[in-house]
C-alpha cells in the first residue's frame, strides 16, 4: 500500500501569481480592525461589573480566545483526517497553519485566564478548574505536534506523522476531560474571593461579549489564512531550491 | 479591596503582546521567504531564457 | 501436502516479541540499566522529602507512578532503536508478517520488559517506603498492569515515529507524556485510595477511564501503525 503525497505546487506553472498574493491583505486588516474595535469597546464603552470591577473586562478577551483556539485546533484535527484520506498536500498545509495559530490563542487564553483567576480565586493557578487544566494539556499536545513537524525533513513523512498525531490527540481529549473532571470533583475548591463563574451580563456587556466572539474568530481565520499563504510560498521556494540543486 | 484595574491592564497587555509578537514573527518570516522566492524565480527565468536561446541556436 | 502459511496475527506478534526479548536478554544491559535507574530513582525521591513532615507511606503511591513513567520512557526509547542497526525493520517488513503484528509484537515485548522491571521495583518501593503488605497489593498490581498496557500501547507507536526523526530522545517524552496523563492520573488516584484502605468502588470512575483508554488506544494505535512505516 503506497501512500501517495499529492503535491499541489507545480513550480513550472505561473507561481508568480501566488508570489504576488500578499500574506497580509484586506481580510487581515479587517481582522485586526475588529480586534482593535473590541478593545476600544470593552475598555472605554462597557461599564465594569458591579461586583468584580474592572477585572470582569478580562472576560471579553479570555473566553473568545479560548473559542478561537478550539476552532483552530479543530481545523487541524479535521484537515489531518482529510490528509490521511486524500493525501492532499493542501490539507497538510492547513493543518500546520491552524496548529500554529491554535497555539497562539491557547497561550493567550491561558495567560488571560491566569489573570482572571488571580482576581476571582486569589490564585494564579488552580487545578480544579476544568477549562484551565484541559487548556493546559491541549497546549502541550499542540506544542508536541509543532515540535514533531519541526523534527522531520521529508514532507510526506512529516504530513503523515503529524496527521496521525492529530487524530490520536483528538481521541485523547475526551479522556483528559474525564480524568480532570473526576480529579477536580474530588478536590476542595479554594475559597472564592469574588463571585465566580459566568457573570450576569447587562445588555451592553452582552453586546461586547458577542462582538468579542466575532472579532476573535475573524482574527483567527485571518491569521490562519496568512500563515497558510506563507506556507505555500515557503513550499514553492523549497521545491525550486531542490529542483535547482538536482540540475 | 483587590486592585482589579491593574490585573485587567496586565491581562490586556500580556494578551496583546502575545498576538503582536506572533504577527511580527510571521511578517518577518513571510518577508524573508517572498524575497528569496522572487530571487529564485528570477534565477530560474534567466536560466530558462538561456536554455531557450542556446536551443534555438543549435 | 503441508504448505507454508503466514502466521496469524497473534502468533506473528508473539514471534516478533520473542525476537526482541531474546535480543534483550542475551545481553541484559538494557534491562539492568532500566532496573538500576528505577531503584535509584526510588532512593532519590525518598531523600527529596523530610520524612518527619511527610511520612514515606503517604509518598509511596505518587513515587510509584513517577518512577514507572520514567522507566517506561527509558524502555520505550530502545524498542525501535533495536531495529536501527542493520535496518532490521526492512527484514520485518519483507517477511509475511502483517504490519499490525509488528506493532503488537513490539508492544508485547515492551510490556514484558517493563513488567520485568516493575517486578523488582515495586517490592523495592514497598520495602524502602515502609508500605504495609496486604491484600490491597493485589489490586495495585492489577492497576499497574492496566496502566502499563495503556502506556506501552501509545509509547510503542510514538517510539516507532520518534526513531525516524532528528530529535528522537526529546520527542518521545514530548509526544507520549500528554497521552500518559489520563492513565497516570487514574492509576495514581486508584492506588492512592486503595493503599490508604479505601474500597475500590470509590475509584470506579477512574477504573472505567483506565480500561476505556486501554481498549481505545490499543485499537487506534494498531490501526495507526502502518502509517508510520516508510513505503
Amino acid at each position: 500500500m503506497t501512500v501517495p503525497h499529492r503535491g499541489t505546487v507545480p513550480p513550472h506553472r505561473e507561481p508568480h501569481a501566488l508570489v504576488a498574493k500578499p500574506i497580509f491583505d484586506w481580510f487581515f486588516a479587517v481582522g485586526v480592525l475588529a480586534m482593535v474595535a473590541l478593545y476600544v469597546r470593552s475598555l472605554a464603552f462597557t461599564p465594569p461589573d458591579a461586583m468584580q470591577g474592572m477585572a470582569q473586562k478580562i472576560y471579553y478577551i479570555h473566553i473568545p480566545a479560548w473559542l478561537a483556539s478550539y476552532t483552530a485546533v479543530g481545523i487541524t484535527a479535521l484537515t489531518s483526517v482529510v490528509y490521511l484520506w486524500l493525501h492532499d498536500e493542501r490539507a497538510d498545509r492547513l493543518s500546520e497553519a491552524s496548529a500554529e495559530i491554535g497555539l497562539v490563542f491557547l497561550t493567550g487564553g491561558l495567560s488571560t485566564g491566569m489573570f482572571w483567576g488571580r482576581v476571582i480565586w486569589g490564585a494564579w493557578w488552580v487545578w480544579w478548574d476544568m477549562r484551565l487544566t484541559l487548556t493546559l494539556f491541549l497546549w502541550f499536545v499542540v506544542a508536541a505536534y509543532l515540535v514533531l513537524r519541526g523534527a522531520i525533513e521529508d514532507e510526506a513523512m512529516r504530513a503523515r506523522y503529524s496527521a496521525v498525531l492529530a487524530v490520536l490527540a483528538a481521541l485523547l481529549i475526551p479522556f483528559i476531560h474525564l480524568s480532570v473532571y473526576l480529579f477536580s470533583a474530588g478536590m476542595h475548591p479554594m475559597p472564592v474571593v469574588l463571585q465566580p463563574g459566568e457573570p450576569k451580563l447587562s445588555p451592553q456587556m452582552l453586546v461586547t461579549f458577542l462582538f468579542g466572539f466575532v472579532a476573535f474568530e475573524l482574527f483567527c481565520i485571518a491569521l490562519i489564512r496568512a500563515r497558510y499563504r506563507y506556507a505555500v510560498q515557503r513550499d514553492i521556494l523549497a521545491t525550486l531550491e531542490t529542483s535547482g540543486d538536482a540540475r | 479591596m483587590i486592585d482589579t484595574k491593574s490585573y485587567m491592564v496586565g491581562a490586556y497587555t500580556v494578551a496583546t503582546a502575545i498576538y503582536l509578537t506572533y504577527v511580527t514573527s510571521l511578517w518577518n518570516r513571510a518577508r524573508r521567504t517572498s524575497r528569496n522566492l522572487a530571487v529564485a524565480l528570477e534565477a530560474k527565468d534567466r536560466a530558462g531564457a538561456e536554455r531557450d536561446a542556446s536551443r534555438s541556436q543549435g | 501436502m503441508s504448505e507454508l502459511r503466514a502466521p496469524g496475527t497473534l502468533r506473528a506478534a508473539w514471534l516478533v516479541a520473542r525476537k526482541d526479548l531474546t535480543i534483550e536478554f542475551r545481553t541484559r544491559t538494557a534491562f539492568f540499566s532500566a532496573l538500576v535507574f528505577a531503584v535509584l530513582a526510588l532512593c532519590i525521591f525518598y531523600f527529596a522529602w523530610d520524612e518527619s513532615i511527610v511520612p514515606p507511606v503517604a509518598l509511596a503511591p505518587g513515587v510509584l507512578w513517577v518512577v514507572l513513567t520514567f522507566s517506561a520512557l527509558l524502555g520505550l526509547q530502545r524498542s525501535f532503536g533495536l531495529e536501527e542497526h542493520d535496518r532490521g525493520i526492512d527484514a520485518l517488513l519483507v517477511s509475511p508478517v502483517s504490519r499490525e503484528s509488528i506493532y503488537l509484537g513490539k508492544a508485547i515485548g515492551n510490556l514484558l520488559f517493563l513488567s520485568a522491571v516493575q517486578v523488582v521495583t515495586i517490592p523495592a518501593l514497598a520495602v524502602f517506603y515502609n508500605v504495609p503488605m496486604g491484600r490491597q497489593w493485589a489490586v495495585v498490581t492489577g492497576v499497574v498492569v492496566l496502566a502499563m498496557i495503556g502506556i506501552v500501547a501509545v509509547g510503542t507507536l510514538f517510539s516507532a515515529m520518534a526513531v525516524n526523526t532528528r530529535l528522537a530522545e526529546l520527542l518521545l517524552p514530548m509526544l507520549s507524556l500528554p497521552f500518559f496523563v489520563p492513565v497516570l492520573m487514574s492509576a495514581a488516584q486508584i492506588s492512592a485510595r486503595v493503599l490508604a484502605g479505601r474500597p475500590l468502588a470509590e475509584a470506579a470512575g477512574y477504573m472505567r477511564i483506565l480500561i476505556g483508554f486501554d481498549l481505545v488506544f490499543i485499537i487506534a494505535c494498531t490501526l495507526a501503525f502502518p502509517f508510520t512505516l516508510e513505503e
